[in-house]
């Protein structure tokens, strides 16, 4: 039986990655409530919102998750990368160096998740025209290098949000579709649940160390 | 009844008796329970956190050039994001702000700065008289509670209080653990933002005036994982850890706040329940240390539902 109580066909994970500041949180909030917020919080460890979008008469739910930006972090978030479908790694087209960390992020991701993961490269922040510090062809450049899809968005104006995530919703939908899952997919959706996220416990491996002294 | 708790707070502002032991006190614990008096609460504030002796050095520390260029861009990015809304005006600016965190990192290179730690000094500049003090009190409070551990690189102390409370909501909240465990939901998804925030993050602005006049009295982080006990325990009486697990988590991640449990009148309610959670926490750490501790649980989730 279809999962028409539930509203959707398909369920996709998703994670945004991408330096502290670059506009991961405001771009999910507006692609799932249209909204937009200049003093948005510093996003602690991860969080999630849902969407659902139309794609060849399927829907599509979204579970994105937000991380936080900040290198430290990554302890933390780097756990919720396994099971993601897809994700999202973003920069800020007016501050070079988080174009630079893109690779980082992009080592980062393919250690730490499933091998059939779409990636897609977003330069946000394109309504900041004069301060434009990474251009779009440099973008274009890396993300076709390392075979990532690409697309300059901007949170604030809105422009290209919803194009991005439906572009790497139907990529992952026409992926799965190539690869159907075992089984059969009205009885069991391609529901990727978030079941399998474990935090491994660095604090293990610092617990020798010495403890500062401040 | 805010006079008189005020009149006592100042008697006691006013001894001589040595900090540590007068905050041991039942009687004192019981009036920071009860929440401290607004007007006082900065001189309460002072008091607890102030350090024996002034560090000093503060205006070359808030003014050198952090080394890393990362933390020294985070810092001015959370700076602004830190505050709470309407507060962009004195001494709760982004500058102040920005400066304490900067002084901080020059004092404790090795901490540094890590996402989080502005709202805890904004938290504590919001009941300073100067920046300078606020500095101060900041400093005492990271290593007195000992917030300088839990955000070294690798968060080592903030892994073990998940531990911990992970077992204290095994032995405290069997069938919420279960459940929790049947979604795949687990307390990292939700307990780093209390435990990295002292609860800042996602509780209103009076339930943490509450948590924090405790915790400061207490001298301790253990009303964090009262509270966060207490939250479990009215979410399995409301019900929430029967629906879906994108529900769940949203609930854990702040939709508790909306129940009525946590606000106007019913916050003393909430707040007395979870200072009656007694738990020790030398036991909590044997327990998780011990051999058969934390790989009960670990196990318990590798038998979590596949996808």
């Amino acid at each position: 039986m279809a999962r028409i109580d539930d509203g959707y066909d398909y369920l996709y994970k998703i994670v945004l990655v991408g330096d502290s500041g670059v506009g991961k949180s405001n771009l999910l909030t507006r692609f799932t409530k249209n909204e937009f917020n200049y003093d948005s919080r510093t996003t602690i460890g991860v969080e999630f919102a849902t969407s659902i979008i139309k794609v060849e008469e399927k829907a599509i739910k979204a579970q994105i998750w937000d991380t936080a930006g900040q290198e430290r972090y990554r302890a933390i978030t780097k756990a919720y990368y396994r099971g993601a479908f897809g994700a999202l790694i973003l920069y800020d087209i007016s501050k070079k160096a988080t174009f630079e960390s893109v690779e980082r992020w992009l080592k980062e991701l393919k250690e730490n998740s499933d091998n059939d993961m779409v990636i897609m490269l977003v330069g946000n922040k394109s309504d900041l025209t004069n301060q434009r510090q990474v251009r779009t062809d440099e973008g274009k450049a890396f993300a076709s290098a390392h075979g990532l899809n690409f697309i300059e968005t901007s949170a604030l104006d809105a422009s290209n949000v919803n194009e991005a995530f439906t572009e790497i919703l139907t990529e992952i939908y026409n992926q799965k579709r190539a690869k159907p899952v075992v089984g059969d997919k009205e009885q069991a959706p391609d529901v990727e649940k978030v079941q399998n996220i474990r935090i491994t416990d660095p604090a293990k491996e610092h617990s020798k160390k010495k403890s500062c002294s401040c | 009844m805010e006079e008189q708790k005020t009149k006592e707070w100042k008697l006691l502002l006013g001894s001589s008796v040595d900090r540590n032991k007068r905050r041991a006190l039942r009687s004192v614990r019981k009036l920071a329970e009860s929440g401290i008096p607004d007007k006082i609460r900065p001189e309460v504030y002072g008091w607890l956190l102030e350090p024996e002796r002034r560090l000093g050095h503060y205006e070359e520390l808030a003014s050198t050039k952090i080394d890393s260029e990362e933390i020294a861009y985070t810092i001015s990015a959370d700076a602004v994001r830190a505050l709470p809304e309407n507060a962009h005006s004195g001494l709760q600016s982004s500058d102040t702000l920005r400066r304490i965190l900067t002084a901080y990192a020059n004092h404790c290179p090795e901490c540094g700065y890590t996402q989080g730690m502005s709202n805890l000094a904004s938290r504590i500049l919001k009941y300073s008289l100067s920046e300078e003090i606020a500095y101060e009190r900041f400093s005492e409070f990271m290593k007195i509670f000992n917030f300088a551990e839990v955000f070294r690189p690798g968060f080592p102390l903030l892994f073990r209080w998940i531990r911990m409370f992970e077992e204290l909501v095994a032995t405290r909240l069997p069938v919420v653990h279960r459940k929790l465990i049947h979604h795949g939901v687990t307390s990292a998804m939700y307990v780093d933002k209390w435990f990295l925030t002292g609860m800042t993050y996602n509780f209103s602005e009076r339930a943490c005036e509450r948590i924090w006049d405790i915790m400061l009295v207490d001298g301790n982080e253990k009303i964090l994982f009262r509270v966060g006990l207490t939250v479990l325990a009215l979410g399995e009486v409301k019900g929430v850890f029967d629906r879906e697990f994108e529900d769940v988590v949203h609930w854990l991640q702040g939709g508790y706040n909306n129940e009525e449990e946590l606000q106007g009148k019913n916050l003393d309610t909430f707040i007395k329940k979870a200072t009656k959670v007694v738990y020790s926490r030398p036991s909590l750490a044997r327990s998780i240390d011990s051999p058969g501790g934390v790989r009960r649980i670990q196990s318990a989730m590798c038998l979590a539902p596949q996808a």
